[in-house]
């Protein structure tokens, strides 16, 4: 499973980096929209799922989300919100946008990990 | 000066705080008053706070020494402490400063408190000082963990 | 948009701190992109606002400049660049310029921005660090010490 990660915040992405490698996925990661944009143009047959965050420099979350749905290459591709927003209006403006899940942080590992789980379709993880 | 409104709501933000570090790192904090206790030894060498726009216009931060921040961050991300660059710790506190005031915004969102997020920002170096008006309300809180110690501070400007 | 939304912090820096310290700057003809750590010259001020768009200022300065800046607006001699009144004077001059900054950009952009507060901060070889916000700077001379500014916004620009 290919995983891109789309937050400016590189510790959220080590974050993110620690629950793909418990699921023995791959994690690509962008730490802005543009670069986003740069790393799907490129992969995006083989991503299975974006992670991406609200606030960062230049395009923001909803932004990069607008964009992913307006392209028929991206719009399949399952998008997961992982943020601080977590007012009911953005995340209904994040649902309409086309997002699928929308996780807040702070989130534990477990939390994080089953969220990509679902996100993914494949039902729940059971920590061993 | 004290402000009881600021003292409540400088509790939303330190037990927000306490909340982030016990799901992200694994950390039970506990809160004091810095005027209630002795004066810290701690010299702060690392900084992130953010600016809240609201009826007041209102600033909070988070200060610790460098060893707080790896170990902190270390937890969250399950990386060695000396494997942690320096843009890592600033990264990392700045991020802690914006899911903390994230949630605080939610709860007060339909109050008269409710303010919007400005862009968290970090400060590393010695003997960091952050100035303003010396008359406004300002809240401190000293958060422990163990040998580890985070000064909270929220004051209106 | 670019232009429009930086520019005038250039011009407004230049413009004020001439009229209340005649100190000229020069060499703040261009705006760079300014990547991750930012080492602070000394002394630091970060003003933000919000409205239509969020966004904030950092004027940093070498100690040399904010004392001679400080004492001539006061009408005293600090030696102390720490002295609260110098720290003071700093934030105030940051305040004026954003001010003015942001009234241009109301009147051109109808954006209806309003400031926060300075705050100032000071502190030994110390580095500022903004995640979230790609931000640009512009670097100036002036006889008493270097200045530049840093002028960050929110989402896309442009």
């Amino acid at each position: 499973m290919n995983i891109l990660s789309v937050d400016d915040s590189a510790i959220v992405r080590k974050i993110i980096r620690g629950a793909v490698e418990v699921l023995d996925g791959n994690l690509l990661e962008a730490a802005s929209g543009m670069e986003a944009m740069d790393v799907l143009n490129k992969e995006y047959k083989n991503i299975d799922l974006i992670l991406l965050d609200w606030n960062m420099p230049g395009l923001t979350g909803l932004e990069v989300l607008e964009r992913l749905k307006a392209d028929k290459r991206f719009r399949s591709i399952p998008v997961m919100m992982v943020t601080t927003e977590s007012e009911r209006e953005n995340i209904v403006k994040a649902i309409q946008a086309g997002a699928t899940h929308y996780l807040v942080k702070p989130f534990t590992i477990e939390e994080l990990i089953k969220r990509i789980m679902e996100s993914l379709g494949r039902g729940e993880y059971r920590d061993a | 000066m004290h402000n009881i409104e600021l003292e409540k709501i400088a509790e939303f933000f330190t037990e927000s705080l306490s909340q982030v570090l016990r799901m992200m790192a694994g950390f039970e904090v506990t809160s004091i008053d810095c005027n209630q206790s002795d004066e810290t030894s701690m010299k702060p060498s690392i900084m992130a706070a953010m600016i809240l726009h609201g009826a007041k216009d209102t600033i909070v931060s988070l200060a610790m020494e460098h060893s707080t921040a790896a170990v902190i961050i270390a937890y969250m991300t399950g990386v060695l402490p000396e494997e942690l660059s320096q843009q890592d710790l600033f990264d990392g506190i700045a991020e802690l400063v914006n899911i903390m005031a994230g949630e605080v915004k939610t709860m007060l969102s339909n109050t008269p408190h409710h303010f919007l997020l400005t862009s968290p920002f970090s400060i590393g170096g010695q003997n960091l000082e952050l100035i303003y008006k010396e008359s406004l309300p300002q809240v401190c809180r000293r958060l422990m963990a163990g040998e580890m110690e985070i000064i909270f501070q929220m004051a209106h400007i | 948009m670019d232009r429009e939304l930086y520019g005038p912090f250039v011009t407004s820096v230049i413009d004020i701190i001439k009229e209340m310290t005649d100190v000229e700057i020069e060499g703040m003809d261009s705006m760079v992109e300014e990547p991750g750590e930012i080492p602070s010259l000394g002394i630091s001020s970060i003003i933000t606002f919000a409205g239509g768009k969020k966004g904030r200022l950092l004027m940093d300065m070498e100690p040399t400049l904010a004392l001679h800046m400080a004492n001539t607006i006061l009408g005293e001699q600090f030696h102390d660049v720490k002295d609260h009144m110098v720290l003071s004077a700093v934030a105030e001059i940051n305040n004026i310029v954003s001010g003015n900054a942001i009234t241009l950009i109301n009147n051109r952009l109808s954006m209806n921005l309003r400031l926060a507060p300075p705050v100032v901060f000071a502190g030994k070889d110390a580095i500022i660090s903004i995640p979230k916000l790609s931000s640009q700077t512009a670097w100036g001379n002036t006889v008493h010490g270097r200045i530049r500014i840093n002028v960050a916004w929110e989402g896309s620009v442009g």
